[in-house]
C-alpha cells in the first residue's frame, strides 16, 4: 500500500493552477525528492499534504487517510520542515519543546538530535543565525520519530558538516520505516539520500524516475582548450550539446556518460581541460524543452 | 487545547497588565479629582447652561451635576477613551492571535501539530477573552473598593449594571475583530477596519445628537447602546442593546471559527 498518494490533486488560486493534476504514489520506506524550480508547485504540494490548504479537487492520501477528513490524526505521525522557518520569537528553544510534547506527546530523540545538532535549548530562536534556526526545525520535525516526514528545502542554510549529521539520521529514521518526502534544489543532495524524484514544472508531474535514471540524465559542462585543430564532426553526438565553437576552443554541454568524451579526446592533444557538473536547472531545462 | 490557551493567555498578559494598569491610572486620577469637582458644582453647571444640550449629548457631558462619581466617570472616562482604549486592545489581542500569526507564519508551528483547527480557534479566542473579561472585571468594580478609601460614596448596583454592559461591549468588538483577523490574515487590515468602525460610528452618534433630522441614524452607532450614563449614573439597562451586542457576539463568532477551519493558510 502507497503510505503518500496523490489522487489528480488540483489546486488553484483564482486563475492561478499552481498544482494542477498531480497523481503520485510513494511506498512506505521510500525516500522521495521532489524537485523543481521556484514556482513550480512544491510548497503548494506540501502544503496540500498538512492540510494547509484544501484542494481545488482530487485528494491526498496518506497512510489509506485522506489528509481532508483525518489530518489531526495523521499529524500524530508527520514530521515537517518548512521552506521558511518561523517560530514564536520570544520563547525558548526549550518552551517549544515543551509546548510541541504537549501537543504530540512524549518525543523519542529530542536528547539525541540536540546533542548531534549542537544546539543550545535555552537560547530564543531571535537569537539564532539562520543554520542554527534550520537546525531547530530539523530538531523539531524529527523528535518524534516520526513515520512521514515531510521536508521542503531541510538543508537550506545548513553548513556541510550538519548536512551530513542531518543525513545521518534521515538515513536512521528511514531504516526504522519512515517514508521521507523532500523538496529539493540540491542535485548531491537528491543523488545521495533520495531513492526516486518527481520533477514538477507548473504544477504538473512532467518526469518521475528512480535516481538511477536522473543520474543516466546527469550533465556537464566542458571546456577544452586544443593544441591543434580539432574536427568538429567528432563531437556530434546525439547527447552532446556545442555551446562555442572556434580553432582550438570547444564548449560543450554533455548529457550522461563522460567517458565517451573523454575517449574522444585522446585523439587530440589537449591544452586544458575543465569539466564541471550541470546543476539541476540544466535537467529541469532538458523537462522543459520536452 | 489548553496549552494552546495558556500559551495565547501568556502572550497577551503583558499587554493586558499594561491596558489594566493605564484603566486603574485614569480611575485613581478620578478618584482624587472628585471632591475637587463636587465642590465647584455650581460653577460647572452655569457653564454647562450656556453650551447647546445636543451638543453636551454628544461628548457625553448630558449630566445634570457633576457631584456623583458615576457621572464624572461615565462623562469623562467611560464615555469616550475607556472603549477606544478597550477597543484598540481587543483588537489587538484578536489581530495577534489569528492574523498576526498567519502574517508571521508562526500558525505553521500549530498547524503541523496533532490537534484540529477548530480547537486552536476556540483556544486563542477563549484566551483573549478571558483577559478581555479580566481587564474589565479588574478596571470597573475597583472603583467600588477604592471609593470609601477617598470618602466618595457610589451606588454599587449601578457599578454592576455598567460592568454588564461593558462585558457585552468588549465581548462583541473582541469577537468582531477576531472575525476580520481571521479574514484578513494581515493585522495593518485589523486595525484598519476595526478602528474605522470604532470611530465611524463614535461620528454617527455624534451626527445623529447634533442634527436632530438625523436622530434615526444613532441606531446604527454602537454607542447608542453603550451608554454609561444610562447604566452608571441612571442604573438602567437597555435589554435591546445587550442583545444586539450579543447577536454581534454570536455572529462574528460563528463566522471566524468556520473561516478558520475551512479557510487556506499560505505559509
Amino acid at each position: 500500500m502507497a503510505i503518500i498518494e496523490f489522487q489528480n490533486t488540483k489546486k488553484y488560486f483564482g486563475n492561478v493552477e499552481a498544482v494542477n493534476g498531480i497523481s503520485l504514489k510513494i511506498e512506505k520506506g521510500e525516500i522521495f525528492g521532489f524537485l523543481g524550480p521556484n514556482g513550480a508547485g512544491k510548497t503548494t504540494t506540501i502544503s496540500l499534504m498538512l492540510d494547509f490548504l484544501k484542494p481545488t479537487a482530487g485528494e491526498v492520501i496518506l497512510n489509506g487517510l485522506k489528509v481532508s477528513e483525518n489530518s489531526t490524526e495523521l499529524k500524530r505521525n508527520i514530521g515537517y520542515i518548512p521552506a521558511d522557518v518561523h517560530f514564536y520569537e520570544n520563547m525558548t528553544i526549550q518552551k517549544h519543546f515543551e509546548l510541541i510534547t504537549t501537543l504530540k506527546g512524549k518525543t523519542k530523540y529530542l536528547t539525541d538530535l540536540i546533542d548531534d545538532f549542537d544546539l543550545n535549548p535555552k537560547k530564543k530562536p531571535k537569537e539564532l543565525s539562520t543554520g542554527n534556526r534550520q537546525k531547530f526545525a530539523i530538531i523539531l520535525a524529527l523528535m518524534h520519530g516520526p513515520e512521514i516526514l515531510i521536508m521542503d528545502e531541510p538543508t537550506r542554510g545548513l553548513d556541510p558538516l550538519y548536512q551530513n549529521v542531518f543525513y545521518k539520521w534521515l538515513k536512521k529514521l528511514n531504516r526504522e520505516g519512515s517514508t521521507v518526502f523532500m523538496s529539493s534544489h540540491n542535485l548531491f543532495e537528491v543523488e545521495n539520500i533520495c531513492n526516486r524524484v518527481a520533477v514538477i514544472k507548473k504544477g504538473k508531474v512532467v518526469a518521475l524516475e528512480d535516481v538511477k535514471t536522473l543520474r543516466n540524465k546527469r550533465m556537464h559542462l566542458v571546456e577544452i582548450e586544443f593544441l591543434e585543430k580539432f574536427n568538429s564532426s567528432d563531437f556530434k553526438e546525439s547527447k552532446w550539446e556545442i555551446i562555442e565553437k572556434m580553432d582550438y576552443h570547444l564548449k560543450l554541454k554533455v548529457a550522461g556518460d563522460i567517458n565517451l568524451l573523454l575517449k574522444t579526446l585522446t585523439k587530440y592533444q589537449v591544452k586544458d581541460l575543465l569539466i564541471e557538473r550541470a546543476g539541476l536547472e540544466e535537467i529541469f531545462l532538458e523537462y522543459y524543452q520536452d | 487545547m489548553w496549552a494552546i490557551f495558556k500559551k495565547s493567555f501568556r502572550d497577551k498578559l503583558t499587554s493586558g497588565l499594561i491596558y489594566t494598569g493605564v484603566g486603574l491610572f485614569m480611575l485613581l486620577i478620578y478618584l482624587f479629582m472628585q471632591p475637587n469637582l463636587s465642590q465647584n458644582m455650581q460653577v460647572y453647571s452655569d457653564l454647562i447652561k450656556i453650551i447647546p444640550s445636543n451638543l453636551l449629548k454628544a461628548f457625553n457631558a448630558d449630566i445634570s451635576a457633576i457631584a456623583s462619581l458615576e457621572a464624572t466617570l461615565s462623562s469623562k472616562q467611560y464615555g469616550m477613551l475607556w472603549p477606544f482604549i478597550t477597543i484598540i486592545f481587543s483588537t489587538t489581542i484578536a489581530s495577534a492571535s489569528f492574523a498576526g500569526e498567519i502574517d508571521r507564519k508562526t500558525i505553521s508551528i500549530l498547524l503541523a501539530q496533532p490537534i484540529s483547527r477548530a480547537k486552536i480557534f476556540w483556544a486563542k479566542y477563549l484566551a483573549g477573552l478571558t483577559l478581555l473579561i479580566l481587564y474589565v472585571l479588574i478596571v470597573i468594580p475597583t472603583t467600588v473598593f477604592l471609593a470609601p478609601i477617598f470618602n466618595i460614596e457610589v451606588n454599587e448596583l449601578n457599578f454592576l449594571k455598567f460592568t454588564i454592559e461593558a462585558i457585552f461591549f468588549v465581548i462583541a468588538f473582541y469577537s468582531l475583530s477576531t472575525a476580520i483577523s481571521v479574514f484578513a490574515s494581515e493585522t495593518g487590515i485589523v486595525y484598519f477596519i476595526t478602528i474605522g468602525l470604532c470611530i465611524g460610528m463614535y461620528f454617527v452618534k455624534v451626527i445623529s445628537l447634533i442634527l436632530e433630522q438625523l436622530d434615526g441614524l444613532k441606531y446604527f452607532s454602537v454607542f447608542y447602546y453603550y451608554d454609561p450614563i444610562r447604566s452608571l449614573v441612571n442604573g438602567e439597562l437597555m435589554p435591546i442593546g445587550l442583545l444586539l451586542f450579543a447577536i454581534v457576539s454570536g455572529i462574528s463568532v460563528i463566522m471566524a471559527y468556520f473561516r478558520f477551519i475551512k479557510r487556506d493558510i499560505t505559509v
